[in-house]
Protein backbone atom coordinates (compact mmCIF):
# COMPACT_ATOMS: atom_id res chain seq x y z
CA UNK A 1 0.00 0.00 0.00
CA UNK A 2 0.85 3.18 -0.80
CA UNK A 3 2.81 5.25 2.26
CA UNK A 4 4.47 8.70 2.22
CA UNK A 5 5.07 11.66 4.52
CA UNK A 6 6.37 14.92 4.79
CA UNK A 7 7.71 16.59 7.10
CA UNK A 8 7.42 20.29 8.71
CA UNK A 9 8.23 23.22 10.90
CA UNK A 10 5.47 24.88 12.32
CA UNK A 11 6.84 28.67 11.94
CA UNK A 12 3.75 30.27 14.11
CA UNK A 13 0.38 29.07 15.58
CA UNK A 14 -1.73 28.16 12.59
CA UNK A 15 -4.95 29.68 12.50
CA UNK A 16 -7.99 27.26 12.71
CA UNK A 17 -8.96 27.78 8.84
CA UNK A 18 -5.62 26.30 8.27
CA UNK A 19 -7.08 22.81 10.00
CA UNK A 20 -10.84 23.43 8.06
CA UNK A 21 -8.93 23.34 5.09
CA UNK A 22 -6.62 20.19 5.95
CA UNK A 23 -10.18 18.89 6.52
CA UNK A 24 -11.50 19.52 3.26
CA UNK A 25 -9.14 18.60 1.39
CA UNK A 26 -8.65 14.96 2.60
CA UNK A 27 -12.37 14.90 1.45
CA UNK A 28 -11.39 14.40 -1.88
CA UNK A 29 -8.64 11.47 -1.72
CA UNK A 30 -9.28 8.14 -0.79
CA UNK A 31 -6.63 7.83 1.52
CA UNK A 32 -5.81 8.26 5.55
CA UNK A 33 -4.09 11.59 5.99
CA UNK A 34 -2.59 11.53 9.79
CA UNK A 35 -0.57 14.91 10.83
CA UNK A 36 1.93 13.96 13.91
CA UNK A 37 3.20 16.29 16.16
CA UNK A 38 6.71 14.48 16.88
CA UNK A 39 8.01 17.11 19.09
CA UNK A 40 5.11 16.84 21.20
CA UNK A 41 4.16 13.40 20.48
CA UNK A 42 1.19 13.60 19.16
CA UNK A 43 -1.23 12.17 16.56
CA UNK A 44 -4.27 13.11 14.84
CA UNK A 45 -6.76 12.26 12.09
CA UNK A 46 -6.76 15.26 9.19
CA UNK A 47 -10.63 14.02 8.79
CA UNK A 48 -11.29 15.40 12.29
CA UNK A 49 -11.27 18.87 12.86
CA UNK A 50 -11.15 18.71 16.85
CA UNK A 51 -8.83 16.40 16.84
CA UNK A 52 -6.19 18.79 15.24
CA UNK A 53 -7.02 21.21 17.81
CA UNK A 54 -5.46 18.77 20.76
CA UNK A 55 -2.29 18.22 18.56
CA UNK A 56 -0.84 21.40 20.71
CA UNK A 57 0.85 23.25 17.75
CA UNK A 58 3.25 25.35 18.34
CA UNK A 59 6.17 27.66 17.13
CA UNK A 60 8.95 25.16 16.20
CA UNK A 61 7.27 21.95 16.95
CA UNK A 62 8.49 19.54 13.94
CA UNK A 63 5.22 17.96 12.28
CA UNK A 64 4.32 14.80 10.21
CA UNK A 65 1.94 14.27 7.81
CA UNK A 66 1.78 10.88 6.70
CA UNK A 67 -0.65 9.34 3.54
CA UNK A 68 -1.59 5.54 3.55
CA UNK A 69 -3.65 4.71 0.79
CA UNK A 70 -4.39 4.17 -3.16
CA UNK A 71 -4.63 7.71 -3.62
CA UNK A 72 -2.00 8.59 -1.20
CA UNK A 73 0.64 9.56 -3.56
CA UNK A 74 -1.88 12.75 -5.45
CA UNK A 75 -2.84 13.92 -1.54
CA UNK A 76 0.90 14.03 -1.26
CA UNK A 77 1.21 15.96 -3.86
CA UNK A 78 -1.83 18.16 -3.18
CA UNK A 79 -0.65 18.59 0.46
CA UNK A 80 3.06 19.60 -0.43
CA UNK A 81 1.83 22.18 -2.18
CA UNK A 82 -0.47 23.64 0.63
CA UNK A 83 2.32 22.82 3.16
CA UNK A 84 5.08 24.85 1.40
CA UNK A 85 2.82 27.91 1.07
CA UNK A 86 2.18 27.78 5.25
CA UNK A 87 4.50 25.84 6.36
CA UNK A 88 9.00 24.80 6.30
CA UNK A 89 9.30 21.45 4.94
CA UNK A 90 12.35 19.58 6.02
CA UNK A 91 13.24 18.48 2.73
CA UNK A 92 14.21 22.23 1.92
CA UNK A 93 17.68 21.04 3.55
CA UNK A 94 19.22 18.14 1.61
CA UNK A 95 22.63 18.30 1.55
CA UNK A 96 22.89 20.91 4.98
CA UNK A 97 22.77 23.74 2.32
CA UNK A 98 20.15 25.93 4.59
CA UNK A 99 18.21 28.55 3.00
CA UNK A 100 18.91 31.61 5.13
CA UNK A 101 15.62 32.30 6.48
CA UNK A 102 15.43 29.10 8.09
CA UNK A 103 18.44 29.45 9.94
CA UNK A 104 17.33 32.75 11.61
CA UNK A 105 13.83 31.13 12.34
CA UNK A 106 15.15 27.95 14.05
CA UNK A 107 18.83 28.82 15.17
CA UNK A 108 18.60 26.15 18.16
CA UNK A 109 17.63 23.44 15.23
CA UNK A 110 19.68 24.71 13.12
CA UNK A 111 22.89 24.26 15.53
CA UNK A 112 21.92 20.38 15.56
CA UNK A 113 20.68 20.09 11.81
CA UNK A 114 24.49 21.42 11.59
CA UNK A 115 25.82 17.95 12.97
CA UNK A 116 26.68 16.02 10.02
CA UNK A 117 24.39 13.02 8.97
CA UNK A 118 24.64 10.48 6.58
CA UNK A 119 21.74 8.16 5.33
CA UNK A 120 23.16 4.22 4.10
CA UNK A 121 20.55 1.87 2.67
CA UNK A 122 22.95 -1.64 2.75
CA UNK A 123 22.59 -4.75 1.27
CA UNK A 124 23.99 -7.35 3.92
CA UNK A 125 24.68 -10.79 2.68
CA UNK A 126 23.49 -13.44 4.13
CA UNK A 127 24.78 -14.16 7.77
CA UNK A 128 26.86 -11.07 7.72
CA UNK A 129 28.54 -10.54 11.02
CA UNK A 130 28.90 -7.07 13.38
CA UNK A 131 31.66 -6.64 11.52
CA UNK A 132 30.96 -6.81 8.12
CA UNK A 133 28.39 -3.92 8.41
CA UNK A 134 30.81 -1.89 10.23
CA UNK A 135 32.74 -1.91 8.01
CA UNK A 136 30.40 -1.45 5.17
CA UNK A 137 29.50 1.77 6.85
CA UNK A 138 32.50 2.92 7.60
CA UNK A 139 33.86 2.18 4.22
CA UNK A 140 30.14 4.23 2.84
CA UNK A 141 31.47 6.79 5.31
CA UNK A 142 35.19 6.98 4.32
CA UNK A 143 34.31 7.11 0.59
CA UNK A 144 31.73 10.30 0.82
CA UNK A 145 33.95 12.09 2.97
CA UNK A 146 36.84 11.06 1.44
CA UNK A 147 38.89 9.93 4.22
CA UNK A 148 42.49 7.72 4.12
CA UNK A 149 42.07 3.83 4.75
CA UNK A 150 43.91 4.48 7.77
CA UNK A 151 41.65 6.97 9.60
CA UNK A 152 39.21 4.38 7.83
CA UNK A 153 40.87 1.26 9.71
CA UNK A 154 41.31 3.57 13.21
CA UNK A 155 36.84 3.82 13.11
CA UNK A 156 36.25 0.62 12.47
CA UNK A 157 38.82 -0.55 15.44
CA UNK A 158 37.55 1.67 17.53
CA UNK A 159 33.62 0.98 16.73
CA UNK A 160 34.98 -2.98 17.13
CA UNK A 161 36.62 -2.20 20.25
CA UNK A 162 33.59 -0.74 21.50
CA UNK A 163 31.11 -3.67 20.47
CA UNK A 164 33.53 -5.66 22.29
CA UNK A 165 32.74 -4.62 25.58
CA UNK A 166 29.30 -4.66 25.44
CA UNK A 167 26.87 -5.02 22.57
CA UNK A 168 25.19 -1.84 21.22
CA UNK A 169 21.54 -2.94 20.30
CA UNK A 170 18.74 -1.34 22.27
CA UNK A 171 15.78 -3.31 21.02
CA UNK A 172 13.64 -2.45 18.33
CA UNK A 173 15.91 -4.23 15.74
CA UNK A 174 17.66 -1.32 16.54
CA UNK A 175 21.69 -0.71 16.96
CA UNK A 176 23.15 2.40 18.63
CA UNK A 177 27.06 2.32 17.48
CA UNK A 178 29.17 4.99 19.22
CA UNK A 179 32.54 6.05 19.21
CA UNK A 180 34.71 8.85 20.25
CA UNK A 181 38.02 9.82 18.74
CA UNK A 182 40.66 12.27 18.12
CA UNK A 183 40.82 11.52 14.01
CA UNK A 184 37.33 12.23 14.13
CA UNK A 185 37.27 16.29 13.07
CA UNK A 186 32.95 17.31 13.77
CA UNK A 187 30.35 14.87 15.39
CA UNK A 188 28.19 12.88 12.59
CA UNK A 189 25.11 11.11 12.68
CA UNK A 190 24.84 8.21 10.53
CA UNK A 191 21.45 5.94 9.85
CA UNK A 192 21.68 3.12 8.03
CA UNK A 193 19.34 0.78 7.54
CA UNK A 194 19.75 -3.13 5.96
CA UNK A 195 18.20 -5.50 4.09
CA UNK A 196 18.28 -7.87 6.27
CA UNK A 197 18.79 -8.89 10.09
CA UNK A 198 22.27 -8.94 11.59
CA UNK A 199 23.07 -10.41 14.92
CA UNK A 200 24.89 -7.87 17.07
CA UNK A 201 25.06 -10.31 19.89
CA UNK A 202 23.11 -9.27 22.24
CA UNK A 203 19.85 -10.33 24.49
CA UNK A 204 17.89 -7.48 22.64
CA UNK A 205 17.90 -9.31 19.59
CA UNK A 206 18.72 -9.17 16.17
CA UNK A 207 19.10 -5.72 14.40
CA UNK A 208 18.70 -4.31 10.99
CA UNK A 209 18.84 -0.48 11.37
CA UNK A 210 21.88 1.57 12.72
CA UNK A 211 21.90 4.95 14.52
CA UNK A 212 25.75 5.25 15.08
CA UNK A 213 27.60 8.32 16.04
CA UNK A 214 30.53 9.39 15.64
CA UNK A 215 32.43 12.22 17.94
CA UNK A 216 35.50 14.15 18.37
CA UNK A 217 37.79 13.48 21.36
CA UNK A 218 37.54 15.67 23.26
CA UNK A 219 34.24 17.16 22.28
CA UNK A 220 32.42 20.07 23.42
CA UNK A 221 30.27 19.42 26.16
CA UNK A 222 27.20 21.36 24.22
CA UNK A 223 27.48 18.40 21.41
CA UNK A 224 27.71 15.61 24.04
CA UNK A 225 24.50 16.91 25.76
CA UNK A 226 22.89 17.10 22.42
CA UNK A 227 23.64 13.32 22.25
CA UNK A 228 22.71 12.27 25.02
CA UNK A 229 19.44 14.20 24.73
CA UNK A 230 18.87 11.95 21.86
CA UNK A 231 20.02 8.84 23.43
CA UNK A 232 17.79 8.82 26.04
CA UNK A 233 14.86 9.35 23.65
CA UNK A 234 15.86 6.20 22.41
CA UNK A 235 14.57 4.48 25.67
CA UNK A 236 10.93 5.87 24.42
CA UNK A 237 9.33 2.75 22.97
CA UNK A 238 6.99 4.85 20.81
CA UNK A 239 9.57 6.92 19.68
CA UNK A 240 11.53 3.75 18.43
CA UNK A 241 8.56 2.22 16.64
CA UNK A 242 7.72 5.71 14.62
CA UNK A 243 11.76 5.54 13.85
CA UNK A 244 10.85 2.19 12.24
CA UNK A 245 7.99 3.56 10.58
CA UNK A 246 9.73 5.98 8.66
CA UNK A 247 10.79 5.40 5.43
CA UNK A 248 12.45 8.37 4.11
CA UNK A 249 15.84 9.49 5.40
CA UNK A 250 15.18 13.58 5.74
CA UNK A 251 12.03 12.86 7.97
CA UNK A 252 14.46 9.99 9.77
CA UNK A 253 17.30 12.48 10.89
CA UNK A 254 15.09 15.51 11.41
CA UNK A 255 13.22 13.26 14.21
CA UNK A 256 16.21 12.19 15.70
CA UNK A 257 17.80 15.63 15.04
CA UNK A 258 14.86 16.91 16.90
CA UNK A 259 15.49 15.19 20.00
CA UNK A 260 19.02 16.40 20.19
CA UNK A 261 17.43 20.53 20.30
CA UNK A 262 14.66 19.31 22.81
CA UNK B 1 14.66 1.02 50.72
CA UNK B 2 16.86 3.08 49.42
CA UNK B 3 19.22 2.28 46.28
CA UNK B 4 22.52 4.32 45.43
CA UNK B 5 23.57 3.39 41.57
CA UNK B 6 26.55 4.23 39.41
CA UNK B 7 26.10 4.07 35.81
CA UNK B 8 29.24 3.75 33.39
CA UNK B 9 29.89 2.42 29.64
CA UNK B 10 33.26 2.65 27.68
CA UNK B 11 32.41 5.31 25.68
CA UNK B 12 30.16 7.63 28.07
CA UNK B 13 27.99 9.20 25.60
CA UNK B 14 24.94 7.05 25.48
CA UNK B 15 24.80 3.46 27.81
CA UNK B 16 25.43 5.48 30.98
CA UNK B 17 22.59 7.86 30.53
CA UNK B 18 20.20 5.28 29.00
CA UNK B 19 20.73 2.76 32.02
CA UNK B 20 20.32 6.06 34.29
CA UNK B 21 17.29 7.18 32.71
CA UNK B 22 15.87 3.51 33.04
CA UNK B 23 16.67 2.56 36.27
CA UNK B 24 15.23 6.29 37.57
CA UNK B 25 12.00 5.16 35.49
CA UNK B 26 12.27 2.00 37.08
CA UNK B 27 12.44 2.61 40.39
CA UNK B 28 9.39 5.53 40.45
CA UNK B 29 6.74 2.83 39.41
CA UNK B 30 8.09 0.29 42.06
CA UNK B 31 8.35 4.02 44.46
CA UNK B 32 11.44 3.03 45.24
CA UNK B 33 14.11 5.29 46.18
CA UNK B 34 17.18 5.68 44.16
CA UNK B 35 19.80 7.40 43.30
CA UNK B 36 22.03 7.27 40.25
CA UNK B 37 25.64 8.49 39.42
CA UNK B 38 26.70 8.89 36.04
CA UNK B 39 30.23 8.15 34.90
CA UNK B 40 30.24 8.94 31.09
CA UNK B 41 31.88 11.57 28.60
CA UNK B 42 30.93 15.03 30.99
CA UNK B 43 32.95 13.38 34.09
CA UNK B 44 31.08 12.26 37.17
CA UNK B 45 27.92 13.77 37.34
CA UNK B 46 24.96 13.47 40.37
CA UNK B 47 28.03 12.41 42.54
CA UNK B 48 26.85 10.04 45.53
CA UNK B 49 27.65 11.56 48.54
CA UNK B 50 29.50 9.33 51.30
CA UNK B 51 26.56 10.05 53.64
CA UNK B 52 24.07 8.90 50.92
CA UNK B 53 26.06 5.81 49.95
CA UNK B 54 26.10 4.80 53.91
CA UNK B 55 22.22 5.79 54.92
CA UNK B 56 21.60 3.56 51.22
CA UNK B 57 20.25 -0.21 51.60
CA UNK B 58 22.69 -1.41 48.67
CA UNK B 59 24.33 0.06 45.89
CA UNK B 60 23.95 -1.18 42.42
CA UNK B 61 27.06 -1.20 39.76
CA UNK B 62 25.94 -0.94 36.17
CA UNK B 63 28.92 -0.89 33.87
CA UNK B 64 30.73 -2.65 31.34
CA UNK B 65 33.80 -0.97 32.82
CA UNK B 66 35.56 -0.40 35.78
CA UNK B 67 33.85 2.72 37.43
CA UNK B 68 36.00 5.33 39.25
CA UNK B 69 35.92 5.94 43.00
CA UNK B 70 34.86 2.04 43.56
CA UNK B 71 36.68 2.16 46.93
CA UNK B 72 33.12 4.18 48.05
CA UNK B 73 31.35 1.07 48.48
CA UNK B 74 33.62 -0.71 50.62
CA UNK B 75 31.53 -1.04 53.52
CA UNK B 76 28.08 -0.97 50.81
CA UNK B 77 25.90 -4.76 49.73
CA UNK B 78 27.09 -4.03 46.15
CA UNK B 79 25.25 -5.62 43.13
CA UNK B 80 26.82 -5.86 39.76
CA UNK B 81 24.72 -5.86 36.96
CA UNK B 82 25.57 -4.99 32.73
CA UNK B 83 24.04 -2.37 31.36
CA UNK B 84 22.15 -4.57 28.93
CA UNK B 85 21.03 -6.36 31.63
CA UNK B 86 19.01 -2.49 32.64
CA UNK B 87 18.57 -2.52 29.37
CA UNK B 88 16.87 -5.73 28.42
CA UNK B 89 14.58 -5.88 32.29
CA UNK B 90 15.01 -2.69 34.49
CA UNK B 91 12.23 -4.29 36.47
CA UNK B 92 14.37 -7.62 37.67
CA UNK B 93 17.16 -5.80 37.97
CA UNK B 94 15.46 -3.71 40.69
CA UNK B 95 13.74 -6.32 42.62
CA UNK B 96 17.47 -7.82 42.67
CA UNK B 97 18.08 -4.90 45.23
CA UNK B 98 14.76 -5.26 46.93
CA UNK B 99 16.30 -8.33 48.11
CA UNK B 100 18.38 -6.30 50.46
CA UNK B 101 15.85 -4.54 52.30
Amino acid sequence: MYRSAIAFLIDSLPTPDVFAQFTHLEHFFRCKILIENVTKKRVADVSEKLALLSLGLSANDLCEISFLGSDGELAAFVFTTYIQERFTPIHAYPNRQLPAHFSKAYPSLIQHLNIAHYYFDLAVKNKASKLDVLAEIVSELGQLKQVSLEEQSLWLDTFYVREMRSSTAIGHNIALPHIMHESIEEPMLIIAKLSSLVDWNSKLGQIDMIIAIMMPKPCKKDDIVATVRLTRSLLDTDFCAKLREIIEPEILHACLLDKMRS
Amino acid sequence: MKIVAVTACPTGIAHTYMAAEALKKEAKSQSVSIRVETQGAMGIEDRLTVHEIAAADCALIVSDIDVEQFARFADSKVIRVEVEDVLVDAKSVIKQCLKFA
